[in-house]
């Protein structure tokens, strides 16, 4: 079973070797491990027997790490081809804070199949997609729906049901007539 | 409302539980979204929580815009808030929910079974009714009292001298539509240009705040601007 914690540790050691001698990118496997780990583990909670809610916590988890690290690839090799000077390595370092930050309690789930603390979770994947954002590790908008297969109308579609269902949230229909 | 609030920050208030109740409805609407799914296969499950996944990373996204651009955030005194919330707000409405209706439903007897009739004896009466009492959407939910806590402690800041309007589209701030049924036969709608103000207009008595649609309060902070 693939260890976050330790994955995350791997790719800091490669980033910071990349650091002091240049990106390399016979050297990206550390990275390549976390990407299809992460994709991997995407599918498996889906498939898992936690509730929907604690899918969806971890789901959306595994796809910012996923997200994040496949961006991170990326860029480093965008950095590499181009010969530029450590500011991509320098933001990638910056943003294995919030991997590393979120990986003890990804491995809590794998080990146990279970997390005591999905808020947690939740509040550190978010952080960590807001951080992917800021610094540039995270695809925009246009390109995760084209990678995920998902069209305009699905989108409206799902737009329509959730706006019906924000409006029974706040009670602006009456669910009891 | 956005955009003006855009121009005019200073207008425009967010509290933390304001921000927080946002992020909470729509966390609960995306998986009450997600929940009435049917998933045929894994596919369509990864496909549909990869979507909610990106959608609600959006909606979050424009509501950490909004906040930092439209608003300035008042410290507010828990204490002194929570205070008004269960001393004050909470008593004041769970007298006034036990003299209000949530729709107007006539009585009918139940020998009338035809559909058609019952719907056309309900609206003959609903508008023969010389009153049609206080319509209100029952007793407001615990962060409903909150906000209203805080509005009423924002109002008094102020030491009563500004308007404080609530934006929101739940029927527990603003003037109630007048929605008439016929339980037999699940016959419901809203009578047209009719609102029934009378516990938003209590509350503005009482605490101060006026709650209103976004829209509305729009109109009206546009015209004070310009006067």
């Amino acid at each position: 079973m693939f260890s976050y914690v330790e994955g995350c540790e791997r790719v800091h050691k490669m980033l910071n070797a990349f650091l002091v001698n240049g990106i390399d990118e016979d050297h990206l496997e550390p990275l390549d491990v976390l990407i299809s780990s992460s994709q991997i583990d995407e599918v498996k909670v889906l498939n898992s027997y936690q509730s929907l809610s604690q899918q969806r916590i971890l789901f959306g988890a595994f796809r910012n790490i996923h997200n994040t690290s496949d961006e991170m690839r990326t860029k480093l090799r965008v950095a590499h081809a181009i010969h530029e000077n450590p500011k991509t390595v320098e933001r990638a370092l910056e943003m294995m804070e919030s991997l590393c930050a979120i990986a003890p309690y990804i491995d809590e789930f794998l080990t146990h199949g279970r997390t005591k603390e999905s808020d947690k979770v939740n509040d550190l994947s978010r952080a960590l997609y807001r951080k992917a954002n800021r610094l540039g590790f995270y695809q925009n908008l246009d390109t995760q729906l084209k990678n995920a297969q998902i069209d305009e109308n699905e989108v409206k579609d799902f737009m329509k049901k959730l706006t019906e269902n924000i409006e029974i949230d706040v009670e602006t229909t009456d669910e009891t007539l | 409302m956005l955009s003006f609030l855009r121009e005019h920050s200073e207008f425009g208030i967010i509290t933390k539980t304001i921000e927080d109740e946002a992020r909470n409805v729509l966390d609960r609407a995306v998986f009450r979204t997600i929940s009435k799914t049917y998933f045929v296969n894994i596919q369509e499950k990864i496909k549909t929580m990869t979507m909610q996944h990106i959608v609600s990373n959006y909606c979050l996204d424009r509501l950490d815009r909004f906040v930092e651009e439209c608003s300035s955030r008042l410290p507010v005194n828990i204490k002194e808030r929570d205070k008004i919330k269960n001393e004050e707000i909470e008593p004041f409405l769970k007298e006034l929910v036990m003299t209000t209706v949530r729709y107007v439903q006539p009585h009918i007897p139940s020998f009338v079974k035809s559909r058609e009739i019952r719907e056309e004896l309900t609206d003959v009466i609903v508008k023969s009714l010389p009153s049609k009492g206080i319509v209100y959407k029952g007793m407001p939910a615990d962060r409903d009292l909150t906000i209203m806590a805080e509005a009423a402690f924002i109002y008094r800041k102020y030491k009563n001298k500004e308007k404080i309007y609530v934006a929101s589209i739940d029927n527990h701030f603003i003037p109630n539509k007048v929605q008439v049924g016929s339980y037999l036969s699940g016959y419901k709608k809203y009578l047209e240009n009719e609102l029934d103000s009378t516990v938003r207009d209590k509350l503005t008595m009482q605490f101060g705040f006026i709650g209103d649609e976004p829209m509305k309060i729009l109109e009206t902070a546009k015209r004070e601007i310009s006067s």
